[in-house]
């Protein structure tokens, strides 16, 4: 059965050429086209997911162009899912941002007209770079996710947002370039871009070894992984809240997707012994260096920002339980995915609650914030529900995740990285309670805060959807299955394979 | 020893010195450009790539992503300095107001 014609181009298109329309509308007509917009990108992946659930996975040639020498679009039950997850967080995101940037001078006013064309440029480019199967594509994808991103944070306009913006294009350019010169060597060897392709054609060689090397370089410095990440905090904590919640929550997920579709299409056989060892070793520190960072921390917004970090490094210890052929491989793969969706949901909710009490109090100082308890309970409690997810307490899909990747380790004999795992959590839980707590405190004199406009409803659905994709974990499951390159056939359990 | 191999290890060896620039310099203006000259080395070692049979037509695929390397190299660059520019203008007017 032949799919309907543009069925996989539409979550690519329709972002992209709003961003566009956008640009050539007159600012006063573009406005209206906001929120219509969103909910039409969320909505353009409706039909993929349905075709995926219906048919199974699809390759769509663009152009007429077939691999090796044309670039493929490849749909399959990872890349809906993760189009679902760039959807509910975009139209989330997109239903609150306005609410953040006031509106009151023309000045102003301008800087909020930037948002949109930028924010759907990033959307599109998430959308096409899980769509991509091809090392060239991947790397135009990645670039035009960080130049959007780069324009997201200078929206701000001010000096520490030019500084933070200027660190994270500089990094990510050379993060691509790594990744670009990895993928040139490949090429050198396979004469084609085409991830599965190039899988059929992997032998021992040490050009082969080096372009992995690069590439996985590029990635952990797009990904942040320790010790790549101090472009990291403040880049996302100087960053507007809605903004803030794009890039923390989607766009270092998206570079860390990529290095774990490459790993599971056959690109760890050419891993040299060390390389698993190494990755989880920085996942590690990553966790620890990210969880005590955020726990030194004043200001809410660098908080969270180091807790990405800590989260990152979690993410990149599944490398290490990835490395042989097991049973059960499927669900490693999937307890990752689970947990990169999760944490991206939760610190979207998170910066989004973050920027409603910033917006209110003026500042995000953790000691400027006393009484927000009671001035903002619902706020708090978002904070404190998007804090439960990256602890990982059932049952969101965080939990699902870490659960998954800690019988994985316990099935391996991994007690080390099992361990990190568990603590991990206890620090995601010290730092979540450190900025609550920070709100809980009485204020001691009666507090004059802003009002906020932005909607609490945005920021309920981000943090409610992970508690969601728990309860429905085996259908899941069964979408993530759809086209996977591993065997779902078996739950790792500890003792149970060897 | 062929003449692409001659290529391939100088734009290997250009990537090289850039990335020391990269990572070594304190300076912004000297990162960005050895930012800019592993992008260079990366060109070049694709452009060596391209030459896959030593008598035959070169492999024009390599081609045509060096010149899109070049775009988002060049763009970017471009967008750097123009960041660095305009940092370097708000640091002015502060310290004029301070006097």
């Amino acid at each position: 059965m032949t799919p309907p014609p543009f069925l996989v181009e539409l979550p690519v298109a329709v972002p992209m050429v709003l961003a566009v329309v956008w640009l050539l509308l007159p600012r006063r007509f573009a406005r209206f086209l906001a929120r219509p917009g969103a909910l039409t990108a969320a909505v353009a992946v409706l039909p993929c997911l349905h075709w995926v659930w219906r048919h199974g996975p699809i390759r769509q040639p663009l152009g007429g162009w077939m691999a090796p020498l044309g670039i493929d679009l490849y749909l399959d039950g990872l890349s809906a899912f993760l189009m679902l997850f760039h959807a509910c967080a975009g139209a989330a995101i997109s239903f609150s941002a306005a609410g953040y940037f006031p509106g009151s001078d023309a000045a102003d006013r301008q800087r909020t007209d930037l948002f949109w064309p930028l924010f759907f440029l990033v959307w599109g480019g998430l959308n096409s770079l899980v769509l991509s199967l091809d090392l060239f594509n991947l790397f135009v994808t990645l670039e035009l996710i960080g130049i959007g991103g780069v324009g997201l944070i200078l929206i701000r306009g001010d000096a520490g947002a030019t500084r933070a913006a200027m660190e994270y294009l500089l990094q990510a350019l050379v993060g691509g370039m790594l990744f670009l010169l990895g993928a040139a060597l490949m090429y050198s060897r396979t004469a084609t871009m085409d991830l599965h392709l190039i899988a059929e054609m992997l032998t021992p060689d040490p050009v082969l070894n080096i372009g992995l090397a690069l590439i996985l370089a590029g990635l952990m410095v797009k990904a942040a992984l320790f010790p790549m990440h101090f472009w990291l905090p403040p880049a996302h904590a100087n960053a507007a809240a809605p903004v803030s919640a794009v890039l923390s929550g989607l766009v270092v997920t998206a570079a860390y997707v990529v290095a774990l579709r490459l790993w599971y299409a056959g690109f760890h056989q050419l891993a040299p012994m060390m390389l698993p060892p190494i990755l989880s070793v920085l996942g590690c520190l990553g966790i620890v260096w990210g969880g005590a960072m955020a726990l030194r921390q004043d200001r809410l917004k660098r908080l969270l920002a180091y807790s990405t970090v800590s989260q990152m490094g979690y993410l990149f210890l599944v490398f290490a339980l990835a490395s042989e052929a097991l049973p059960g491989q499927g669900w490693v793969w999937a307890g990752a995915v689970y947990m990169a969706v999760s944490h991206g949901l939760a610190k979207a909710g998170a910066f989004l609650a973050a920027g409603r009490l910033q917006t209110a109090y003026g500042s995000d100082r953790l000691s400027a914030l006393a009484g927000a308890a009671s001035t903002h309970p619902l706020a708090v409690m978002m904070l404190a529900l998007s804090g439960l997810h990256l602890m990982g307490l059932p049952p969101g899909a965080g939990f699902a995740g870490k659960w998954i990747l800690l019988m994985a380790a316990m099935a391996k004999d991994q007690w080390g990285i099992a361990a990190f795992i568990l603590l991990g959590g206890l620090i995601s839980a010290g730092y979540t309670v450190r900025a609550v707590e920070a709100c809980l405190r009485p204020a001691e004199s009666p507090i004059e805060t802003a009002p906020v406009r932005a909607p609490m409803f945005p920021i309920l659905i981000l943090v409610l959807a992970p508690f969601v994709i728990g309860i429905l974990l085996e259908e899941a499951g069964v979408l993530l299955s759809i086209g996977a390159p591993v065997d779902f056939s078996e739950f790792p359990m500890p003792g149970g394979l060897r | 020893m062929n003449p692409q191999l001659v290529y391939a290890l100088a734009g290997a060896w250009i990537c090289a010195i850039g990335l020391r620039g990269f990572m070594g310099e304190v300076d912004t203006f000297r990162r960005i450009l050895g930012a800019n000259l592993l992008g260079s080395g990366i060109f070049l070692v694709l452009v060596a790539v391209a030459r896959r049979a030593p008598d035959g037509p070169p492999d024009p695929v390599p081609h045509a992503m060096v010149l899109t390397g070049i775009v988002v190299s060049v763009s970017g660059t471009a967008l750097l300095l123009a960041l660095l520019a305009r940092l370097h203008e708000e640091h002015r007017e502060e310290g004029e107001g301070n006097e």
